[in-house]
């Protein structure tokens, strides 16, 4: 940052920086709290669903040729980018994610805000939807609604 | 879970829900809420408090953590602060997600957001936007008196 008399100048290229910004989390809540108050649970169920079919496309196509290695992959590398523990096992029929919280409900909190009521739809109805028509299914073992801790398992069907 | 780093595409497709849904206008209800909840106690505060320093502070944290390309003047002389976004991180991640169709009208967020703020802190704002090339700018500036919006 320069100063040059009254002048304060800052320049920035992307490589300056990580890509991690928290309060995303806050917006997002904003939104998944504003569908469910004026539309109902209906509209937001419908929002997610929408939501993954079209932002999870690519990773959709991997698991549907029962290709579970790539899905495990992608959430060590959302964890990593968000610099959040959690613990990831998997193998070529089932994977296993288990947090003690969950980076979105802990910074929404941090923040004095309440996560949306219907939170836990960010978890059960994008992973379901991410398993339609593929040769695995997903169960949300336990999730506690005040932070987010969870056992996530997507594991092949049969 | 939806993780802060997949936000942008979660947030472009929350938009083209609430249009399928109620149209534009909806949206636009939608972007005065986020305004009015989200910015009250970041950028309402700051420019209320510090005027165009406040701006300046703002957009060092956000602009900072969203790894934009950008450069950022604030001149007290001249009573102004500028953005000149080189390269939008958000309309860029949009842009090389080639399986997804962004929100047609993405960009004007932001203004949807912002200017409703710093006008009520009476300052006025200008932008331009070209959103193919993710580039934009905006300047903010004291509201001369008797000055038309």
């Amino acid at each position: 940052m320069g100063t040059q008399n009254k002048i304060k100048i800052m320049r920035r290229n992307a490589s300056d920086n990580k890509y991690l910004h928290k309060d995303f989390h806050l917006s997002m809540n904003i939104l998944l709290n504003y569908i469910y108050n004026n539309w109902g649970k209906e509209a937001l169920i419908s929002y997610l669903q929408q939501y993954t079919c079209s932002f999870h496309k690519p990773l959709s196509e991997q698991i549907k040729i029962g290709n579970i290695h790539d899905l495990a992959i992608y959430f060590k590398e959302v964890y990593k980018k968000e610099e959040w523990p959690v613990q990831i096992n998997h193998g070529k029929d089932f994977l296993e994610i288990e947090q003690s919280a969950c980076p979105g409900i802990s910074h929404i909190k941090s923040k004095g805000e309440l996560p949306c009521p219907l939170y836990i739809e960010t978890y059960r109805t994008v992973y379901n939807t991410l398993c339609l028509n593929t040769p695995f299914e997903y169960t949300l073992e336990y999730y506690d609604e005040e932070t987010g801790a969870c056992k996530q398992i997507f594991k092949r069907k049969g | 879970m939806i993780s802060c780093t997949e936000f942008i595409p979660a947030y472009s497709e929350g938009f083209k829900f609430l249009e399928q849904i109620n149209g534009k206008d909806e949206v636009k209800k939608f972007w005065k809420e986020l305004s009015e909840i989200y910015l009250k106690e970041t950028l309402s505060k700051l420019i209320l408090e510090k005027g165009l320093e406040g701006c300046f502070e703002y957009w060092s944290q956000s602009l900072n953590e969203e790894a934009a390309d950008f450069t950022m003047i604030l001149d007290q002389d001249k009573e102004e602060f500028k953005i000149d976004m080189h390269k939008c991180p958000s309309r860029g991640m949009l842009t090389e997600l080639k399986h997804m169709i962004p929100y047609h009208s993405y960009c004007d967020h932001c203004e949807a957001l912002y200017r409703p703020i710093v006008e009520k802190a009476g300052y006025t704002y200008e932008t331009n936007v070209d959103c193919g090339n993710s580039t934009c700018n905006i300047t903010i500036k004291k509201q001369i008196k008797n000055q038309k919006k």
